[in-house]
């Protein structure tokens, strides 16, 4: 427990350093809320007007903290270009790139372990082989040159959808789940390779420790051997490229939405960058820091769950 | 209850085929124990493995007989073998540090053969068992190591467990391959004598694999000595010891460090 709110505390500290980096950055980048709206013909008695208005000429530390009581009370500022609460914008988007990023994650857990298994009980066989080339070509190809190979093969071979086309979840839900899950597979492929081979080469080092043999003098068969033994100590690497990949897979829903034409936050984030919309680009960099550091957390606390040896670790260290 | 006929073991998952084991004939009675001494090398783990069953196939070839409780093992289906594996053979190995898995509880380790070859028996009634099980292995508070991990235990309490753990299901046979090696003197002692113990109480026969001549002697009634793979000689351990008739047998008792009175 202790070493949770330990953690915990660690976590709150990262998270109020990258918003101090991410608004430090955008207050020294040229260009502001006044220009924004201005124009850039405007003159420059009317520009310091509109930043005596808007408060921009106060001092960055308030500012700042301005900010991040808004930011923590789930008011993200104004847009500049829209100028409608930044929240809104965000709030109505983030739940298609969030079920993005958990699908392809269940995806990839539930594929990548009983086939990084599979190819360690087999190991050396034909399958195995072909698991491992299938598995080298998938890890070197992107994700979105995956998502544009699965358009070209199911959107126009087999037509099982619209390529560009999107429906929203509120309007036809089975729709929707047809529209999500080629971009969710497109997300996932390259990190389904990345866990199998990281889980075959884990499952076979474990297999050769002296529990195994163990668990096979208890009359315990291959099967029971691998799923009851091995593969709980086998996962611990993989837990860790999980907890990265959770993150990896927000960010890599807001490029594969280009690709598939949905109408996520990376669009947003695009629109955004190019109009100068820093309220919104700062929000959005914030709560995506804040999803790969909570996952981290998580990940933290899982690893503890399940490797015991961990926070007997920690603990003696602390002392 | 066991006979080892002609026994031969052939590794060949090297460049060429390596003869480990060659012609080891051996028998054991019910409630007997009986050691095998050699160095490190002699092919007296392999020829346990072999019994145990738990040489991996297609790294070796075996020939001869393995004859358990009127049954052939080396020839039987992997399915009938693990039947008898954990049932009516358990096995406690050398490393007790690494020998349970790092990720489980200590109770679920010492249940687990019960689970496998007795599922009709209820949960209660398995806790039950695995607290006296525990208990006559000579572990105190069986209750709280029954939660614990094993980097939570000191090494001469996990072998303890082992043994609690290859002794649930009540087996005729327990296989000990150099059980003490890894232990402190003083633990190795209440170690071998937890082993007497059972063999006495339990009736269970041990086959007591180790390269430590005066604890074999101190343990067992018979002796097989190996040396490269093959019997050197065979026989009761006392007659062996004071009365050894091959070459090698004298070099192994000569080698046993003595206590002596420091010269003045």
């Amino acid at each position: 427990m202790r070493y949770v709110l330990k953690k915990l505390a660690t976590t709150l500290i990262t998270l109020l350093c990258i918003s101090f980096l991410v608004y430090l950055a955008f207050d020294i980048i040229p260009g502001d809320a006044a220009l924004a709206s201005l124009g850039t013909d405007a003159t420059p008695e009317r520009i310091e007007a509109v930043r005596e208005e808007l408060g921009l000429n106060r001092p960055f530390m308030e500012r700042y903290a301005d900010w991040l009581t808004g930011f923590v009370r789930g008011d993200f500022g104004i847009s500049y270009k829209y100028n409608v609460p930044v929240s809104e914008m965000i709030l109505s988007k983030l739940p298609i790139n969030v079920v993005m990023a958990v699908t392809a994650f269940i995806i990839m857990a539930g594929v990548s372990v009983p086939v990084g298994i599979y190819s360690a009980k087999h190991k050396g066989k034909g399958v195995d082989r072909l698991i491992i080339v299938v598995n080298q070509v998938m890890m070197s190809v992107p994700h979105f040159f995956m998502g544009i190979l699965i358009t070209y093969i199911f959107g126009l071979i087999f037509k099982i959808f619209t390529p560009g086309g999107f429906v929203s979840y509120e309007t036809d839900l089975g729709g929707f789940i047809l529209y999500m899950i080629f971009p969710c597979i497109a997300i996932a492929l390259p990190k389904i390779a990345m866990s199998v081979k990281l889980l075959r080469g884990s499952c076979i080092e474990e297999a050769g420790k002296d529990y195994v043999r163990t668990a096979y003098s208890k009359g315990n068969n291959t099967s029971k051997v691998l799923y009851r033994h091995v593969l709980r100590n086998a996962m611990l690497p993989v837990i860790t490229l999980w907890g990265m990949t959770l993150a990896d897979m927000i960010v890599g829903s807001i490029v594969i939405e280009q690709v598939f034409n949905i109408p996520g936050i990376g669009r947003i984030l695009l629109t955004s960058i190019s109009y100068r919309d820093y309220p919104v680009v700062e929000a959005i960099i914030v709560l995506i820091a804040l999803v790969v550091i909570v996952t981290n957390f998580c990940v933290d606390i899982i690893y503890q769950i399940v490797d015991p040896r961990i926070s007997a670790q920690k603990n003696s260290l602390s002392k | 209850m066991l006979e080892v006929k002609n026994l031969n073991i052939e590794f060949h998952d090297h460049d060429a085929p390596e003869h480990i084991v060659r012609n080891i004939n051996m028998t054991l009675k019910y409630g007997e124990i009986l050691g095998i001494v050699g160095e490190s090398g002699s092919g007296k783990s392999m020829t346990a493995m072999a019994i145990a069953g738990l040489l991996r196939r297609h790294d070796v070839t075996t020939s001869g007989e393995i004859i358990f409780d009127k049954k052939e093992l080396l020839s039987a289906k992997r399915s009938e073998l693990r039947k008898i594996q954990g049932n009516d053979i358990g096995v406690i190995f050398q490393e007790p540090m690494t020998s349970l898995n790092p990720t489980k509880r200590i109770g679920w380790q010492v249940e687990e053969s019960l689970k496998i070859h007795k599922p009709e028996i209820g949960k209660a009634e398995r806790y039950k068992l695995v607290i006296e099980s525990l208990k006559n292995v000579e572990l105190d508070n069986p209750e709280l190591i029954y939660k614990k991990y094993p980097h939570e235990l000191s090494g001469g309490m996990r072998q303890r467990v082992m043994i609690a753990a290859a002794m649930i299901c009540a087996p005729k046979l327990l296989i000990a391959d150099e059980p003490t090696t890894a232990l402190d003197v003083t633990i190795q002692l209440q170690i071998v004598k937890l082993l007497q113990r059972l063999n006495r109480e339990q009736k269970t026969s041990i086959l007591f694999i180790s390269h430590d001549l005066s604890l074999v002697k101190s343990i067992c009634g018979r002796i097989l000595v190996m040396h490269d793979g093959e019997e050197v000689e065979e026989g009761v351990a006392d007659e062996i010891f004071n009365n050894p008739r091959q070459e090698y047998t004298r070099e192994l008792i000569n080698a046993i460090p003595k206590l002596e009175k420091p010269k003045l």
